[in-house]
């Protein structure tokens, strides 16, 4: 009888393990095919010659020198500074109007489902379609918002999208607007776990409102904050979609071309293969050093 | 004035300005409704008036004569139903394996599957053009759907969520003879539901407003979806405003309703995309 059991015990185990086979084979074999593989490519690639459709017949590998192009390259370097400087007005703007916002909602108030969705829209809307509104909204000459600085009697006015200082910074902005709902909802969780009492023993220590965030709330919710910079710097340099769709390809002139839009002119309208992915996977590599040093850095300030 | 009568004034005040600040943020969405509806030479003429004078139903008439707009849509219909059917069935049946069986190598292959989440779509786009170019996919629709698909971020998900599920449940199915896929369907994805509601929603969402894919893999103009039919249209249509903004509305608004309905779904589901850092 109990070796009856037992060989049951083999035999499930056993059937168990093929089922397992089975029930992940269908993703993990659509998964090698577009997007494992994709990503050793792209990294094999970046060493090789594949900059013309006609080098098909001799590829081979030629060591760094995509990448030490990259750098003698002034509208490649040009274009990560670019994604640098629109990352860091996205993290800090970022930073900021989510947290404002978060513990503005962390209260009572009437309406309050109503009004968070208003608030969380922005990130649920078609990216080209948002585009298409703020254009028209940002017009120079006719548009809603100068329209309205015009009546406060604002004489010069800016022209936003269309002025090569103002194009990358306005974009950026916009996007904080579009993505916000994401970075707000999880400091908003992470409010919600922030003990009463705290705050009740900091009242009667007579501490004020400001007081209060700075003592007891930030430090409380330091772990999070950590999170969302990690998230939004990766985040902040997704921005293909809104570059394109607000500027019409990183105008005007050269004023928003990002580094993503850069790589996707390289490989597709240039068809310099190698060359493109050289340069998306120097981005990654920056990426991934910038994540890495703020995972170092932690310790200083993140109270977990 | 009581202290209660005190409180309740607060409230109010405070209701009064959050719905101020949830007005200013939908601003953009009441303009491009109100444009919709504005006759083309109107929208400028006072772009602060929201309700218009008269409202006029042209551009959405011209919008209903458009050869292209409406097929884009159809084609965003059909790809956002096979992409949710093809990712429910692919998700829940791995998540199922690395969370409820056993087997050689499957926590390797899941910590290789995880760290793959660091490496962002653009760092690929060279190679999946390539690949799909091998496979004779280019200028197809299953450029997008097979792309997105293989989401990680949900298998990561819902793996949490299925260990929580009591082995004993599953045990005693096996014992009485139920086959592995008779519990993955009527004990495990029952139990699910709140997460799996989460991820359809979030992959209607994401498939819905997909761009990138389409934009460099699609080159008929009538495969197109919704998302980069619209910046063609606006092309198209040039300074033609209330036209745009009536074609903007009908692209945004599956989205806007879901989401106004199932808004706890998405914060959960946010909630648990925050821990994957």
């Amino acid at each position: 009888m109990s070796r009856m059991l037992s060989d049951l015990k083999i035999s499930l185990k056993h059937q168990e393990a093929i089922t397992g086979y089975i029930f992940m084979i269908p993703f993990v074999l659509v998964f090698l095919v577009f997007q494992f593989i994709p990503i050793f490519m792209s990294f094999i690639l970046s060493f090789m010659n594949f900059n013309s459709l006609n080098a098909v017949e001799k590829l081979r590998f030629i060591g760094l020198a995509n990448f030490i192009r990259v750098f003698k390259d002034t509208t490649a370097i040009d274009s990560y500074l670019r994604s640098f400087q629109f990352s860091l007005i996205f993290v800090t703007g970022m930073l900021f109007s989510s947290l404002f916002m978060a513990i503005l909602l962390n209260r009572k108030f009437y309406f309050r489902r109503t009004i968070r969705t208003m608030i969380y829209l922005p990130y649920v809307s078609n990216i080209i379609a948002i585009s298409m509104v703020w254009r028209i909204i940002l017009e120079p000459k006719k548009g809603p918002v100068n329209t309205i600085l015009s009546i406060f009697g604002s004489e010069n006015l800016p022209l936003w999208l269309n002025s090569t200082k103002l194009s990358l910074p306005t974009v950026s902005i916009i996007n904080i607007w579009v993505i916000m709902a994401f970075q707000t909802i999880i400091f908003l969780s992470s409010l919600q776990n922030v003990p009463n009492e705290l705050y009740e023993s900091s009242k009667i220590d007579g501490t004020g409102l400001f007081g209060r965030i700075f003592y007891v709330t930030l430090p409380m919710i330091s772990p999070t904050i950590f999170l969302v910079i990690v998230v939004s710097i990766i985040i902040s340099f997704k921005n293909y979609a809104i570059v394109l769709g607000l500027t019409n390809g990183g105008g005007p002139g050269t004023s928003s071309r990002v580094i993503a839009l850069n790589i996707y002119e390289e490989a597709f309208t240039f068809n310099k293969y190698s060359y493109a992915s050289a340069q998306a996977v120097l981005l990654f590599i920056v990426i991934l050093i910038v994540t890495i040093i703020q995972w170092k850095g932690q310790k200083k300030w993140v109270h977990y | 004035m009581g202290p209660l009568l005190k409180n309740k004034l607060k409230k109010i005040i405070y209701s009064v300005l959050m719905a101020l600040i949830g007005a200013i943020t939908v601003m953009p969405f009441v303009f491009m409704v109100s444009a919709a509806f504005k006759h083309e030479a109107a929208v400028f003429v006072n772009p602060l008036r929201i309700i218009p004078e008269k409202i006029n139903y042209n551009s959405f008439s011209h919008l209903f004569s458009h050869d292209m707009y409406f097929k884009w849509y159809l084609n965003t219909i059909i790809m956002v139903s096979i992409t949710l059917a093809l990712r429910f069935f692919l998700v829940t049946t791995a998540a199922y394996a690395f969370s409820r069986l056993n087997f050689k190598g499957r926590d390797l292959i899941f910590i290789v599957l995880i760290s793959t989440m660091m490496v962002t779509p653009d760092t690929t786009v060279v190679a999946r053009y390539l690949v799909f170019d091998y496979l004779n996919l280019i200028d197809s629709q299953w450029t997008v759907i097979l792309t997105s698909i293989v989401d990680v971020f949900f298998i990561f998900l819902l793996r949490q969520f299925f260990i929580t599920i009591p082995h004993s449940l599953s045990e005693a199915a096996i014992i009485d003879g139920c086959s592995h896929f008779k519990v993955y369907y009527s004990i495990i994805l029952p139990l699910s539901k709140p997460v799996l509601i989460t991820m359809i929603l979030f992959t209607f969402i994401w498939a819905w407003n997909e761009f990138v894919s389409a934009y460099v893999f699609i080159s008929s103009r009538e495969k197109q979806m919704v998302s980069v039919g619209l910046q063609y249209f606006q092309g198209e249509v040039g300074p033609k405003y209330s036209l745009q903004m009536a074609a903007a509305s009908l692209a945004v608004i599956p989205c806007i309703l879901i989401f106004a309905f199932t808004q706890k779904y998405f914060v959960q589901g946010m909630i648990g995309s925050g821990i994957k850092g």
